[in-house]
Order: structure tokens, then C-alpha cells, then sequence
């Protein structure tokens, strides 16, 4: 039954090869700065699969911390960068999340405070 | 003999579901038209594609820890749609144009 295993390494290795080429694809071609960062964070799931179906293959269990590791790599990247452009950017939207700057559809004239 | 042939034949179904769920989203992230649409297909399918890879390889691999398996489940359970709802967010709040069925709209 090994063979079968065999068999899904070539198909999973060249799927999960597609999804790397489409993240640096939007990397190179993202209209804004928010689909690079996008391009990016699917560029390092590919790369989490990518451990994975290797050590399937292999059948070891050494590269489990790889992959908790490039995980967390990706994701503080994501966030240390969205910190970045969230400082940067002239806030279009009201200062706070909780009071809308417009009524909601529901909500009748009298009754606000 | 033959539990060894079940795990390993559900092993490699596995491994072929999460391949095909990843490579929908990469399309999802090639294709869609909108950086919110984008970010929902890296939220969800890539979600799932990575988990399903994820429980191939635990049931693949006979000496693997459990608990390490389900730790790296739940860290990319808990990762991958956070990052996407911060694409959202800083999209939402620099007003980027949305795609719908009848057009760009600025909001």
C-alpha cells in the first residue's frame, strides 16, 4: 500500500507547486500593497504543504517543528507588516470601530442619546 | 495487515483532498477580482487544504506524536483567518473599491 502513497506524492508536490506559483505571481502583479502581503501569506501555506507531503514521503517525523515554525515565521511577518501600514495609513473610516460614522439601517430617528 | 491498508489508503485520500482544496484556493488568489475576495479564498480553502495535509501526514507517519499534530492544526486554525480578516480590516479602512455582480462599487 505504499505505492499509493508513492503515487499522491507527484500530484500533491505539483498542486501545492501551483499554489506557490500563484502567490508569487501576486506578489509580482498585486495592484496594491495589501495583495503582495496576501501573495506572501499564500506563498507560506505552500511552503508549510510542501514540508508536509516531503516528510510524508519520507516517512519521518522530524520536520513537525519546521512547519509550527514557518507557520509562526509567516504570521508575525503578516502582522509586523499590517502594524506597519495600519500607522501609516491616513484613516479614512472613523477613529474607533464602535461608533459608525453613519446610523444603522434599522435604527429609528429618536433614538439616539 | 488490513488496518495498516485503511489508515494508509484514507492517508493518501486525504492527502489528495488537501492538495486539490489548496490549489482551489491559489485559483481563488490568481482569479478573484477583489483584495476581499482574495482574502476570503486564502481564509477558508487554504484553511482547510492545510488541515486535511496536516491529519494525512499524522496518519501517514506512524511515529508522530498526537499532541504535535494537534498543535499545528489549531496554530494554523488559529493563524491563517486571522491573517485574512487583518487584509480585510486595513482594506475596509483605506476604502479599496469592492467587486459585485453589477459592477466596481467605491462604497
Amino acid at each position: 500500500m505504499k505505492t499509493l502513497l508513492a503515487a499522491v506524492y507527484p500530484l500533491d508536490w505539483a498542486l501545492i507547486f501551483l499554489v506557490g506559483l500563484a502567490g508569487a505571481w501576486r506578489i509580482v502583479r498585486g495592484p496594491t500593497v495589501l495583495d503582495r502581503l496576501l501573495g506572501f501569506d499564500a506563498l507560506t501555506v505552500a511552503v508549510c504543504a510542501l514540508i508536509a507531503v516531503h516528510s510524508i514521503r519520507t516517512r519521518t517525523a522530524d520536520y513537525m517543528e519546521l512547519i509550527i515554525v514557518v507557520t509562526g515565521l509567516g504570521f508575525f511577518t503578516t502582522v509586523a507588516f499590517f502594524y506597519y501600514l495600519i500607522q501609516t495609513t491616513p484613516n479614512s473610516r472613523s477613529s474607533s470601530l464602535d461608533e459608525p460614522d453613519r446610523p444603522a439601517p434599522g435604527a429609528r430617528k429618536g433614538d439616539g442619546a | 495487515m488490513s488496518m495498516e491498508l485503511i489508515i494508509s489508503g484514507l492517508a493518501a485520500l486525504l492527502a489528495v483532498a488537501g492538495g486539490f482544496f489548496l490549489m482551489v484556493a491559489g485559483v481563488g488568489v490568481l482569479r478573484l477580482p477583489d483584495a476581499y475576495c482574495r482574502s476570503h479564498a486564502l481564509g477558508k480553502a487554504m484553511t482547510l487544504g492545510i488541515i486535511c495535509i496536516l491529519l494525512a501526514m499524522g496518519l501517514a507517519i506512524p511515529d508522530l506524536a498526537w499532541w504535535k499534530v494537534a498543535l499545528a492544526v489549531a496554530f494554523q486554525l488559529v493563524t491563517i483567518p486571522v491573517a485574512s480578516h487583518l487584509f480585510c480590516l486595513i482594506a475596509y479602512r483605506r476604502r479599496l473599491r469592492r467587486w459585485s455582480v453589477s459592477g466596481w462599487t467605491l462604497d
